[in-house]
């Protein structure tokens, strides 16, 4: 077998491979012999028949296991020869008709086009220059976090001597005809809590519904605007009965330390609360600030390193995307066929990222592989049993589904990914820089575009 | 009108045929060939001369009579057919026929 490396590109190789005659016979005549020892032949008892006789007569059959012997076994050698690590299937293309129509006497010759990935050279990755501004924690950033635990413990309580009143909660049944559609199903359901004023409360139900006591019966018309929130409501006319069973007013609790310590077995008091919001807010803070710094590194090493990518792989990636974001319509109960859409451009944008994601990771790969990183079973574990966590599995579950998927490898290769992204962070030369509150929309990447 | 082409119909491929090719004499080559009933030997010596430009020795010929068939109440025969052994002159070079005819 000869074999010779082309490159057609960084990420492109073709290799031609030509498999010479003194091979192709040898398995030409194993594959005749086994098919005249069963081959029935008219004119002769069966497994009699002669090889050159069965040859003429079963020449595809023969041909096609021929070449499915030889050609699988020369396309891993060859591709082993050159040590190229293949991306997907190898295209092959067969060159010489002489070769397949007389077997054996004339070597077989075909292309291979393989999609490798992109040799990269890694330039400077340490020492990247970042700037890290850290939004900071204000009082009042402490005060709304408060107030919205306040919130969350609010108490109903019933509203006896008056009628119900801008924020109060009114609970009734509805009844709701589609004025327009009499054959609509008629809406009805029990016991909805509406807050008067509340959002997503149109005004006319805030209006109608106020003074309303306790077993009072109203009917009105709602209209409902045309870009209402609610798919199925927007656009329509309504008439609405409704039956009042109670009108409730939110009670927040007091801001004392008794309700401080309510909430949770380690705050005593309304300081400690405070203190334990506050850091709370500032782990938070520090994550973001990370997480910016970690992408603004990305983008650096992506955009200082110029390299091709295999055109398959990027493909590939941005039809998984394009596949989720499907998903997502479809979830949101958006059809995905709408001709609306402008497929070809969000597509193009999903390329986009792909490719970006693609380039980061690759990037990183090879400053994991530069820095001999490794990542022991242990490491992996502790993943698995942090996804465990976060996913609510046992950890044997999480890791019978990654071994369906062949996961154990991506986590991995995530992993060290990770490991690289932390080296690129810990060697980068940070500087400190105020906080500005107009950058605060820059994300770097990874957001849906859609 | 009949030409050399109607005279011989197809070679027999058969074990027997290839036994008896094997067999002649001198490694001379042997064609079996299913010819037309009526023909004579000089007219398939002169058919296998003039397709495949070899010299023909001898000629021998046996005559098949068709096999009985049967469809439903129907009985009948096949055709009923003639084989002809052709001796090839020695040294002649041996003949491919599968595809010639």
């Amino acid at each position: 077998m000869k074999t010779e490396l082309k490159d057609l590109s960084p990420t492109r190789k073709q290799i031609d491979v030509e498999i010479d005659a003194e091979a192709v016979r040898t398995v030409y005549d194993r594959v005749s012999d086994n098919y005249a020892k069963a081959a029935n032949v008219p004119g002769f008892r069966p497994g009699h028949a002669p090889r050159a006789v069965v040859r003429t007569r079963f020449k595809d059959q023969i041909r096609t296991e021929v070449l499915r012997e030889l050609i699988p076994d020369a396309v891993q050698k060859a591709i082993e020869e050159h040590k190229l690590d293949a991306l997907g299937e190898p295209e092959l293309n067969l060159e010489n008709s002489d070769g397949l129509d007389q077997l054996g006497q004339q070597p077989i010759s075909f292309h291979l086009n393989v999609e490798v990935l992109p040799e990269i050279k890694l330039g400077e990755y340490k020492g990247l220059e970042v700037t890290r501004s850290t939004r900071p924690v204000k009082d009042e950033d402490v005060d709304r976090v408060v107030e919205s635990l306040r919130e969350n413990s609010a108490t109903l309580e019933p509203v006896e001597d008056r009628g119900a009143q801008l924020n109060d909660t009114v609970t009734a049944s509805f009844h709701g005809k589609f004025i327009n559609e009499p054959d609509a199903e008629p809406i009805k359901v029990e016991d909805v809590d509406v807050i008067l004023g509340g959002q997503g409360v149109v005004q006319e139900m805030t209006d109608h519904l106020s003074g309303a006591k306790p077993d009072d019966e109203k009917t009105f018309t709602v209209d409902y605007p045309a870009d209402f929130s609610a798919k199925g409501l927007a656009g329509k006319q309504i008439e609405y009965t409704v039956k009042v069973s109670a009108v409730r007013i939110k009670e927040l609790p007091e801001l004392d330390n008794d309700w401080a310590q309510s909430l949770s077995d380690e705050i005593e008091t309304l300081e400690q609360l405070r203190a334990k919001v506050r850091s709370d807010l500032e782990q938070q803070v520090k994550n973001e600030a990370a997480n910016k710094v970690q992408a603004a590194l990305l983008r650096q090493l992506v955009e200082a390193h110029e390299f091709e990518l295999p055109e398959h792989l990027v493909e590939h990636q941005t039809e998984r995307r394009l596949e989720s974001v499907v998903r997502d319509m479809i979830g949101q109960g958006i059809d995905p066929r709408n001709p609306e859409l402008q497929w070809d451009k969000a597509r193009e944008s999903l390329k986009e990222q792909a490719s970006y994601d693609l380039r980061s990771s690759l990037l990183l790969e090879r400053i994991a592989a530069e820095e001999k990183m490794e990542v022991s079973d242990e490491e992996i574990n502790d993943e698995i049993n942090a996804i465990a966590d976060a996913s609510r599995q046992t950890p044997d579950q999480v890791r019978a589904i990654l071994t369906k998927q062949g996961g154990e490898r991506s986590i991995a290769g995530r992993l060290r990914n990770r490991k690289a992204l932390d080296l690129l962070v810990k060697n980068a030369r940070v500087t400190d820089e105020e906080w500005k509150e107009e950058e605060q929309e820059s994300e770097v990447s990874g957001q849906k575009s859609e | 009108m009949r030409t050399v082409w109607d005279v011989i119909k197809s070679p027999v491929i058969t074990e027997k045929a290839l036994v008896a090719k094997e067999e002649t004499q001198d490694r001379r080559q042997l064609l079996t060939l299913r010819v037309d009933r009526r023909a004579t030997k000089p007219e398939i010596k002169n058919a296998v001369e003039s397709i495949f430009h070899v010299k023909v020795e001898a000629v021998h010929t046996a005559n098949y009579l068709g096999k009985m068939a049967r469809r439903g109440r129907h009985e009948g025969r096949k055709p009923s057919w003639k084989k002809a052994y052709v001796t090839l002159k020695q040294g002649e070079k041996p003949v491919d026929y599968g595809e010639a005819i």
